[in-house]
């Protein structure tokens, strides 16, 4: 025995009142180790994959859902074949925060005239009828923490395309974007290829004037009408 | 105590000021109590639950639940969903109506303010108005019409419907027209109401009509009839007064006008303005405007009229006032009150700063004071040339009623065969000798229009749903006259229907729905022609006009000066000698909860009382010498013995409390309260009798040996912790205050309090603000301590309440604490409040460890909180200086009703257990600013877009908020005053709230008298 194995054992000796052995020795399933280290590295790629895959994944954010709706209204129809604008049905969309779905009566303008028999309106005719709302399926559905204003971005020339997507097109309304918050951010830090005239918002096909370059004009609208899209938290969480 | 030594101190409990136990364990902890689950959860059972949900969790799935959007079929004019909109109403209180805004999102009310258009509110409101629409979600309002054939029945009682009342009422009112109704009504101004009651005089022979107010304003009214042979409102123009003495009155709170007053009083009290009043007031204890007081005397509620007389004595005898015409008293009367000992011994300097005010002087008396008291302080108003200055009055008729006195002599008496109770609770409160409930039975039919099947309910026949005010149509009358508005927001929810509707089946051959009746009442007030067609333009457009604007522009009426008629006013006894062994009990309407009304609103439950901090309970309250001398502590049960009538109630001592004067609260201990109230506090309505409503001497104290815990916040979250000594050297740079004349001479004095540091030097390369810059300032020389920002930030925010367990554990969640500071002798303190929220600070100590980035900075200076980033470590809360953090032990919205949700307001996060919360400077408010100025043409956001919840609500407009950037803000020139300071400056955290030191105004002479502390400051 050395000196040094002398004093730590005088040591450990006076405080706890036991003997220790002289030396270490691995326990008999540390033999197994390199296969346990296996399985667990093997285990966690798995589950970086399938982490890495979840989160990112458009499912996940939703990409792509497209519900269906109680009566098979058609944007594709309305907005693409037949031009009415979004703001006809969607009227706040400019001054508060929410767009807003229409009223039954905004349908039943046109529909207490055109095809009145049609199956196809059946609910929207019976919600006129007896009052009963229509309980369309939200497509766009931020979590309940985002506060999200419309008239913020309208107000700011931000299109409806560049969050919708081609509605104009869309038979049955899909989310066309992610919707993350990395998605919105991308935009609040560089803003000006999604800025456009306030007059043209609503305008599923507009491209600048003369070939500009979207960009260039999203910077000249920036600087005219102040605007800075905020990255500060509060600006969506409150 | 009250050596010279101790008389500059600041302190915050008498706990503090010895260094008592319970104080230093709450400060060695930032949240006392550690983590344990509540008592009635054990630690195995509560993990048992986490695991269930854990495991439903999973079985959840992954998408989140499918949402429906569902649109109106026809969408009324004017609404846009998700859109709030505020509507004027009226809410009513007793006698006394107050303009509100109410706002409804998506049909549903979540918020009540002042209505800013109407000067009796200005745009402020009480608490009791903001927190009326949680009572509105009360989930234990009554939902159903009852039948019940026993008398007593304490069970629900069989299930009707209004049908079933209609064919009822049909065959039963007709044959009362013979005699034999009596209707007993609680106080309302609703003209509509007052025009039916009429009506069934008129239909009804020999139908007596009486009224119970448990908190009555009747002294008031015949104290002018004494005076001027009529009832009158007094106007108060506090603004113009110099000098103001309240007796027992507590002007800023308890008047009909108190908002207005309030308003007023801070106006008059801006030393910038040169316009500094001074303020004298008798209590017995401690009222928000005993604490604004420059000299308050503690008298014992008894003594009071007697100080009256001493005063009036005095300036007569001592300063030779000259007595007015008509005056009720002579010379010789006043003689034996010259120097009595009520007076206290500043009486004579008091009288001389009265002389010295003539016609800028007010005096107030409150109403637990007699008639005659009333009737001779309008005499020295007169006197003392006020009338017609500082107060004027406003003469009405008013309905001649018995008092539940007489109806219960005429029940006993076998007079009263229908018995028709419109609202109130007078089985629970009416005085306790008269043995009411029981003397009911004599009525042989018995109908309760109620909005809770209380005790009186069980006692009737019939309980009646009665809507609440924002479910019914209706109309009130101002306290200057102004015809005001009721107007529902939302339909009944549990099919209530209102007064108006109910006696509408008695005088109507066709009763009348509460809209109709409301059209007609206003036809009628307004002039403005007969209601009935729809139609009529130039009716339908008046009628809109007042809905819209909540009063019928023009009502109000100015005060006049009335002339005294000399009806001789007796002197008042002269009032006994206090002891230990014979006390003076002295009952109070509660701050909280009223009368009792407020008993099952959470909001009012929880909110601490200004000045003991108290939650959930009433207590007797006892000043320190008088505990001492009974060997009584905080927390002791004791029996109280009044008139042979005994109770048994907690002991609170609190300083500054009259000597021998025992002050409880009524409103509490309600046997028949929902699920809210039900084991809170203690029922003091027991020890009141009809010959003395307000107490009086004679009562017994006697331990019991048993103790209550009370749940009170005065020592929690205090800002500094390193031991009682230091805080007693730094609490006077935290709450500032100094002399008027010292602020005069040394404008800069405030600078000189705080804790003097070299130039400080961040750590931190410091953020350039060049867009908005928001910050608030805080007027402790306006603030009174009403506790309005409290309940408008809790139902502005969404904030939770945690049950009076979770406030003794020091979790209560509300994002304002308002400080309350004691100075000096503990006898006779003074007393100082302090608001203190988050400050924002630009180098704010919580952002700096945070793990997880979930407290951020804006990049216009506000500390904000990402709630779904919080991982709850609670170290930002640690590194609080003002330790303004609130922590979410629990999930405090989970067992809520789908009824309670309601309430919620849709544009603030609820937060989940293990976040941390605290105020945003009401960001959701600034953000919306921000869109509407986009929207309206682009421009900036001006000064006053944004007002935050509490600066709102605030009476005082002691809460200013703006951009600090914009030199012409309101808040950037008040940064300037030189009495602004910055809470605890000496950290460099750069606070963006900053505060103005508050300044009082002490008779000279009483200050030399007494080494008045703030003299010695500079």
């Amino acid at each position: 025995m050395t000196r040094n194995d002398n004093e730590f054992q005088d040591g450990t000796a006076s405080g706890s009142g036991t003997t220790t052995t002289d030396k270490f020795v691995f326990p008999r399933w540390t033999n197994r180790l390199r296969e346990i280290s296996a399985v667990a590295a093997l285990g966690g790629l798995v589950y970086a994959v399938v982490l890495v895959y979840g989160v990112f994944s458009p499912e996940t954010s939703a990409m792509g859902y497209a519900p269906t709706q109680p009566v098979s209204y058609s944007h594709a129809l309305h907005v693409g074949a037949m031009g009415i604008d979004c703001r006809y049905c969607h009227t706040s969309v400019e001054t508060t925060a929410k767009a807003n779905i229409p009223p039954t009566s905004t349908c039943m303008n046109c529909h207490s005239h055109v095809r009145t028999e049609s199956p196809k309106l059946e609910l929207v005719r019976k919600s006129a009828e007896t009052g009963e709302p229509i309980p369309w399926v939200r497509v766009h559905d931020l979590p309940d923490f985002v506060y999200f204003n419309h008239a913020g971005h309208i107000q700011s020339g931000v299109g409806c395309v560049s969050c919708h997507g081609r509605i104009d097109r869309m038979e049955v309304v899909a989310q066309d974007k992610p919707l993350t918050m990395g998605w919105c951010l991308g935009c609040h830090r560089n803003p000006e290829p999604n800025l456009r005239p306030k007059e043209f918002v609503t305008d599923m096909t507009w491209q600048p004037p003369n070939g500009e370059d979207p960009a260039d004009l999203g910077a000249r609208l920036m600087k005219e009408h102040g605007i800075a899209p905020s990255t500060d938290c509060a600006t969506c969480h409150r | 105590m009250s050596d010279s030594s101790q008389k500059r101190d600041f302190w915050r409990s008498l706990d503090e000021l010895a260094a008592g136990s319970e104080f230093s364990r709450l400060q060695e902890q930032e949240f006392p109590g550690g983590i344990e689950a509540p008592d009635d959860m054990s630690r195995r059972r509560f993990l048992q639950i986490m695991g269930a949900s854990a495991a439903l969790a999973t079985l959840a799935g992954c998408r989140w639940p499918e949402e429906k959007i569902m649109p109106y079929a026809q969408r009324p004019e004017g609404t846009d969903p998700g859109t709030p909109r505020q509507f004027a109403t009226t809410f009513e209180m007793g006698p006394v109506a107050l303009p509100v805004l109410a706002t409804s999102y998506d049909g549903r009310p979540i918020k009540i303010d002042g209505n800013p258009e109407v000067p009796l509110s200005g745009g402020a409101t009480n608490v009791f108005a903001q927190a009326s629409v949680l009572g509105l979600y009360n989930p234990d309002r009554s939902q159903n019409i009852l039948r019940r054939n026993q008398f007593g029945d304490s069970s629900s009682g069989a299930k009707a419907t209004w049908d079933d009342f209609g064919t009822f009422a049909v065959g039963h009112f007709p044959r009362l027209r013979g005699g034999g109704l009596a209707v007993l009504t609680e106080m309302t101004t609703s003209p509509a109401v007052w025009d039916l009651m009429g009506r069934i005089g008129q239909q009804y022979r020999g139908a007596k009509l009486y009224y119970h107010e448990p908190v009555c304003r009747i002294n008031e009214m015949q104290g002018a009839r004494l005076a001027f042979g009529t009832p009158a409102r007094s106007q108060l123009a506090v603004d113009k007064a110099e000098v103001i003495v309240d007796f027992d009155a507590n002007f800023l709170q308890d008047h009909a006008s108190s908002l207005r007053n309030s308003r007023r009083f801070a106006k008059g009290r801006r030393p910038e303005s040169g316009h500094m009043n001074r303020l004298y007031v008798f209590e017995n204890t401690f009222t928000i405007t005993g604490g604004m007081a420059d000299h308050r005397f503690p008298t014992p509620a008894s003594h009071i009229p007697a100080a009256v007389w001493a005063l009036a004595a005095e300036l007569v005898l001592g300063e030779g006032l000259p007595l007015p015409m008509g005056a009720g008293v002579s010379r010789s009367d006043l003689q034996g009150w010259r120097g009595h000992s009520a007076g206290g011994e500043h009486i004579a300097a008091l009288a001389k700063d009265l002389m010295a005010n003539r016609g800028a002087s007010l005096l107030v008396a409150g109403m637990r004071q007699s008639p005659e008291t009333h009737a001779l302080i309008h005499l020295l108003n007169q006197a003392l040339g006020n009338v017609g200055q500082t107060v004027s009055y406003q003469p009405f008729d008013m309905a001649k009623l018995g008092d539940i006195a007489d109806l219960t002599k005429d029940l006993k008496s076998g007079a009263v065969d229908t018995l028709l109770i419109l609202g109130g609770n007078p089985a629970y409160d009416a005085p306790a000798d008269l043995g009411f409930g029981a003397a009911m039975q004599k009525a042989g039919t018995r109908i309760h229009v109620s909005l809770n099947d209380d005790a009186t309910s069980r006692l009737c026949q019939w309980h009646l749903p009665r809507a609440h005010y924002l479910e019914g149509w209706g109309d009130a009358m101002g306290w200057d006259g102004s015809y005001l508005a009721v107007q529902p927001l939302i339909r009944p929810l549990f099919g209530g229907k209102t007064v108006t509707e109910v006696l509408s089946v008695l005088v109507d051959e066709t009763p009348r729905n509460a809209y109709a009746v409301a059209r007609d009442s206003f036809a009628r007030i307004s002039g403005a022609g007969k209601s009935a067609p729809e139609g009529n333009d130039r009716f339908e457009k008046k009628w809109r006009r007042f809905i819209h604007d909540g009063v019928l522009q023009g009502s109000a009426k100015r005060g006049e000066p009335l002339a005294l008629t000399g009806t001789p006013l007796a002197a008042p006894r002269a009032p006994g000698d206090l002891s230990a062994q014979s006390l003076e009990l002295s009952i109070h309407h509660d701050q909280s909860v009223f009368d009792g009304r407020f008993c099952d609103n959470a909001w009012l439950q929880e909110m601490p009382d200004f000045m003991t901090k108290l939650t959930w309970d009433n207590a007797a309250l006892l000043s320190p010498a008088t505990a001492v001398e009974l060997g009584v502590g905080h927390g002791d049960l004791v029996d109280l013995e009044f008139a042979g009538r005994k109770q048994a109630i907690p002991v609170y001592v609190l300083p500054g409390q009259a000597r021998y004067s025992v002050s409880v609260m009524l409103g509490y201990g309600k046997p028949d309260s929902g699920r809210v109230g039900q084991g809170s506090g203690f029922n003091a309505y027991t020890l009141r009798t009809s010959g003395a409503l307000h107490g009086g001497a004679g009562l017994k104290l006697t331990k019991t040996g048993a103790t209550y815990k009370l749940a009170t916040t005065q020592d929690h979250f205090a800002m500094d912790t390193v031991g009682a000594e230091e805080i007693q050297k730094r609490v006077p740079g935290l709450v500032r205050q100094g002399d008027l004349e010292e602020y005069r001479e040394h404008p800069e004095f405030v600078d000189h309090l705080g804790i003097h540091h070299p130039p400080l030097e961040s750590l931190w390369k410091e953020w350039d603000y060049n867009g908005y810059k928001w910050g608030m300032s805080v007027d402790l020389n306006a603030c009174n301590g009403c506790n309005a920002c409290i309940i408008g930030c809790q139902a502005e925010n969404n904030i939770a309440v945690v049950g009076k367990d979770e406030v003794a554990r020091g979790r209560e969640m509300s994002w304002i604490r308002l400080d309350r500071y004691f100075l000096g002798d503990a006898e006779d303190p003074e007393c100082a409040q302090q608001p203190v929220a988050c400050a924002q600070c630009e180098l704010a100590p919580c952002e700096e460890v945070c793990p997880v980035a979930a407290t951020m900075h804006s990049s216009e200076g506000l500390n904000t909180m990402v709630y779904n980033r919080c991982v709850g470590t609670r170290y930002c809360s640690n590194n609080c200086p003002y330790k303004v953090r609130r922590f979410n032990w629990f999930n405090n919205f989970e067992d809520l009703t789908a009824t309670q949700r309601l309430v919620l307001n849709p544009d603030v996060t609820v937060r989940a257990r293990g976040v941390m919360e605290k105020c945003t400077y009401c960001v959701q408010r600034i953000e919306k600013a921000r869109v509407a100025a986009r929207v309206d043409g682009n421009r900036k956001i001006r000064d006053g877009d944004i007002t935050p919840a509490c600066a709102q609500t605030c009476p005082t407009d002691a809460i200013v908020f703006g951009d600090l950037n914009d030199p012409e803000s309101r808040v950037a020139k008040l940064r300037k005053v030189p009495r602004s300071y910055d809470l605890l400056a000496y950290l460099n955290i750069k606070p963006r709230t900053s505060y103005m030191a508050r300044i009082r105004n002490p008779n000279p002479q009483i200050a030399a008298h007494t080494g008045h502390p703030g003299s010695e400051h500079g």
